[in-house]
């Protein structure tokens, strides 16, 4: 007998000896008293959630790929409704982490949840420069890295800073393993970082300038560089395990699998590496087509083109052998992939799904500019549009459009889904933290080709709704004598008010018969100044009526509202210039509750400030209290209950907050004014035109196309009137 | 009172039309050695049955996807080896990184032959990367070929066996009974 045969059977006799002495009592105890509490799942979901595992040639446990393509149509359906009903019930920080670029190690950039239904703005918060890599999300924390080469930790509750990191340069990441943060510096310097209160456990040697990014596996954090190298680290001390040399361009940063990292260089390199060694175990050349980074799934590794890459192809390799499965000759970005769906962006703007497995096209959704970073999260499917700065939701079983929402700025990188929540990290330096409202969604756009899509700039955008309003009478106000109108109101009896950039109003009966005018440019009490001093600011002088009768006038540059009685009998007036509670700088649209409460939107100083019948300050809200508010809040309105409705056109969010000042909803409806009905329904006007109604569900339900529309108001008699941009005056009656 | 002798296989396919107690004999009959493994890859006996069982509770919830009855077996075992992964991965900052090997004289023959060579030895295999750990337990404990190996790892072949091969000249080396150091690390 050899010496190897005695090591070995000394080794089987150590370990039969190491494992004496099994607690299967205890054990059986602790397992059956769960088992007996629950059943097995069903054969289709027990088979999609366990990955295939063949015993000899046959498949043994889970299913074969084609029968993987199968079940995933199948499971789709599944998870639609599934998602639809566990979404709803759970609470939104609840569902899979996002560990780094494209989701985790493999790249897959998809999860089972996210959030279900319209979208509502939970935080938005600034972090000083642009994002341009996809946040960590872990546990109740968000991971950030700004352009500034600052690392933010905050809070996914609310957005606020739980602690920063700042190595001093320039700064790539974030990834995680789940337990640790892993960046890199501008040196090559990879910061190994606690997530809970941000100690650095180590630090490694620097490995050089230009890495593309961390990714944590089978004990190691593998760094992507410049130089065509990976680096392998040790994940405990930031040792250098090993380190290999792909080619002499730029390594992108790699994807792992089953102990192998997929890394694609940008002299068109695609290669195998063995994590444990960094040997290469296959390699290919596609030439120079821009490569970017690999995504594994299925058993295949796709590449698609560098993000911006006007030219270049999405190929499908055997993960194992390398060996090519499918081309496609369009310049698609690396997919997002769940199930057998892999849905691509383009930096052509297209978004495009395919059969993982075989790569035949199953639908296409087009935009213009560059579309970023798909995220299939359950049945829908995530993606920035750079050019249009929004965020699309599309149904993934089809790709019809669900809704988009407006953020501030291009994209680069950064839509991720995770914890119930859509991030998106934008350039010029905001993070929106998405949930979802619980409501059922129906696409709003059909699946067409790109070459015939006009891009849409809202899921509002709608010409199949029906018409809002119909007209029952139009005065032309220069009949009494009223030119330029800035601002209409409704008094408890009809009667209706209009401002004018004259610095007047002028006070007509229910059928817009003249009854009297006041005002004139002044100072003194019962004069106006309507335009801002600052010759880029609109006129305002707004109007707004109270139960009783008394008129509410917004004095925009003599930073006061006065009141009057119903027939301009000045009574008095409250606020002044300043930037104190209940001081104005540009007091700008106004509303008045049944109790004669207030409230007041400040132009310049972008705040909310609502007051008591007596002009005390009752609260003041803005962007610091809620980041909902944050940016120009335009028309108010008050409902019965005093809830009041505000549209922010910074970000083109309608926000409602209750009677205490408090956000309690809010979603995208881009516009410049919002209005509200006795039902509630919520009427906002574009910036440039244009009138949607949305319904309690914040779905749209009516639009009009009557020209030149301004904001309708709603008298408490059900009277509805509306200035109209040709200088006459419109009485409504709401149609639909 | 009569009884006839139930198969493997019956039980796991009365166990996957949701007869616990069929799933009861068939985990009480597999628990010892799960146990084993798990003891061996974590090293500690508390943490290796709460893996064993995780990784039961999990086999009873997804036994439906289960094609194969005769692939019991190494399923369970693919279950407990993901458990103990798990386990190691949420308690890795806990372990002690022990990967070189002692500065141990070294036995020129008859290895091993002692007790206390076994217990060198029985240290050296706490001592290796949980991934190599992993591959001995499953080819020498579990005695299982590296085929099967690699469908219950998920890994190629390649991987196992060199995982493997690395394993053994790593304890050698340790226990200085010869075969040559392999390097686990490409130098830099």
């Amino acid at each position: 007998m050899n010496e190897y045969g005695m090591f070995e059977r000394a080794l089987i006799d150590v370990l039969a000896h190491e494992t004496q002495g099994a607690p299967v009592d205890r054990i059986a105890a602790n397992v059956f008293e769960t088992t007996r509490t629950i059943k097995p799942r069903p054969t289709l979901l027990a088979t999609l959630r366990e990955s295939p595992m063949r015993i000899g040639s046959r498949p043994a446990v889970g299913l074969s790929r084609r029968q993987l393509a199968l079940a995933a149509v199948v499971a789709a359906l599944l998870l639609a409704a599934a998602v639809a009903l566990v979404g709803s019930l759970l609470r939104p920080s609840e569902g899979p982490d996002w560990l780094g670029p494209r989701g985790g190690p493999t790249r897959m950039s998809s999860s089972l949840t996210g959030p279900v239904g319209l979208p509502v703005l939970r935080w938005r918060v600034d972090v000083g420069a642009a994002v341009r890599s996809d946040p960590v999300v872990l546990g109740e924390s968000v991971f950030v890295v700004s352009e500034d080469g600052l690392l933010h930790a905050l809070n996914l509750a609310d957005g606020t800073q739980r602690w920063r990191f700042d190595p001093g340069t320039s700064l790539v990441g974030p990834s995680s393993d789940g337990m640790t943060l892993f960046v890199v510096d501008g040196q090559g310097v990879v910061h190994a970082l606690d997530v809970d209160g941000g100690r650095q456990r180590w630090a490694s040697a620097a490995l050089g300038q230009g890495a593309s990014g961390t990714l944590a596996a089978e004990g190691k954090v593998f760094v992507s560089g410049s130089e065509g190298s990976i680096a392998a680290l040790d994940l405990g001390t930031g040792a250098l395990r090993w380190r290999a040399t792909l080619g002499a361009e730029p390594v992108h940063i790699p994807a792992y699998a089953d102990g192998r990292l997929l890394a694609a260089t940008d002299d068109g390199l695609l290669v195998a590496v063995n994590a444990a060694d960094g040997a290469t175990i296959w390699k290919v050349e596609i030439g120079n087509e821009g490569t970017g980074t690999p995504v594994v799934a299925n058993g295949l590794v796709y590449l698609g083109a560098r993000s911006d890459n006007p030219i270049g192809r999405l190929r499908a390799f055997d993960a194992g052998t390398g060996d090519p499965r499918w081309t496609i000759d369009e310049p698609l970005f690396g997919p997002a992939v769940l199930g057998s769906l892999a849905v691509s962006a383009s930096a052509k703007g297209a978004v495009v799904a395919r059969d993982a497995i075989t790569g035949v096209e199953r639908w296409r959704f087009g935009s213009a500019g560059t579309t970023r970073g798909p995220v299939i999260a359950g049945s829908i499917v995530y993606v920035a549009n750079d050019l249009d700065q929004q965020v699309f939701a599309l149904d993934a079983a089809a790709g019809g459009l669900l809704w988009t929402f407006p953020v501030d700025a291009g994209n680069q990188c950064c839509v991720v889904v995770a914890k119930n929540h859509v991030m998106v990290g934008t350039l010029s330096g905001s993070i929106y933290a998405l949930t979802g409202d619980g409501s059922t969604l129906v696409p709003t756009a059909p699946s067409v080709p790109p070459s015939v899509l006009v891009p849409e700039p809202t899921a509002t955008a709608s010409s199949s709704l029906p018409e809002a309003f119909s007209v029952v009478r139009r005065i032309a106000l220069e009949d009494v004598g009223v030119r330029d109108p800035l601002a209409v109101a409704v008094g408890p009896s009809g009667d209706i008010y209009v401002s004018d950039q004259s610095h007047h109003v002028t006070h007509l009966d229910a059928e817009g018969n003249f009854l009297g005018r006041w005002g004139g440019l002044g100072e003194a009490p019962g004069q106006f100044d309507f335009l801002p001093a600052q010759s880029s600011a609109n006129p305002h002088g707004s109007l707004a009526v109270a139960p009783d009768g008394k008129v509410y006038v917004s004095d925009s540059d003599n930073h006061r509202v006065q009141v009057f009685s119903s027939d301009g009998e000045f009574l008095r007036e409250f606020g002044s210039s300043g930037s104190a509670p209940g001081e104005f700088t540009i007091p700008f649209d106004l509303s008045v509750d049944a109790n004669g409460n207030v409230v007041v939107a400040d132009d310049g100083l972008e705040r909310i400030t609502k007051f008591s019948p007596e002009g005390d300050v009752l609260w003041v809200v803005d962007g610091t209290t809620d980041p909902a508010l944050r940016g120009h809040a335009h028309t108010l309105d008050l409902d019965a209950s005093g809830r009041i409705v505000a549209i922010v056109d910074d970000t083109g969010m309608v926000v409602v907050l209750d009677s205490d000042g408090r956000v309690v909803d809010a979603y995208p409806a881009p516009g410049c004014d919002v209005t509200m009905d006795a039902a509630g329904r919520q009427y906002v006007t574009g910036c440039e035109g244009g009138l949607t109604v949305y319904g309690a569900d914040h779905m749209p339900v009516a639009t009009s196309a009557i020209r030149g529309l301004g904001t309708p108001r709603f008298g408490r008699d059900g009277r509805v009137v509306a200035l109209t941009s040709d200088g006459s005056i419109v009485f409504l009656a709401i149609v639909a | 009172m009569t009884g006839r002798f139930v198969t493997d296989t019956e039980l796991v396919l009365r166990a996957r039309s949701g007869d616990h107690d069929a799933f009861a004999v068939l985990a009480r009959q597999a628990i010892p050695r799960l146990y084993g493994a798990a003891k061996l890859i974590l090293r500690q006996p508390d943490r290796a049955e709460d893996a064993v069982q995780d990784a039961l509770v999990l086999a009873w919830r997804d036994i439906r996807s289960l094609r194969e009855p005769a692939a019991w077996e190494a399923w369970l075992y693919r279950l407990t080896i993901r458990a103990c992964h798990r386990s190691a991965q949420a308690h890795r900052h806990h372990d002690v990184a022990e990967l070189a090997p002692d500065d141990v004289p070294s036995i020129e023959q008859d290895f091993p032959r002692t007790l206390e060579e076994r217990d060198r030895l029985a240290r050296q295999l706490r001592r290796l990367p949980i991934d190599q750990r992993t591959v001995v337990v499953l080819h020498f404990y579990l005695d299982l070929p590296l085929t099967d190996a690699s469908e219950i790892l998920g890994v190629p072949a390649g991987t196992v066996k060199s995982r493997l091969h690395r394993a053994l000249a790593s304890m050698r080396t340790a226990m200085g009974a010869g075969g040559g150091a392999v390097a686990q690390e490409r130098p830099s």
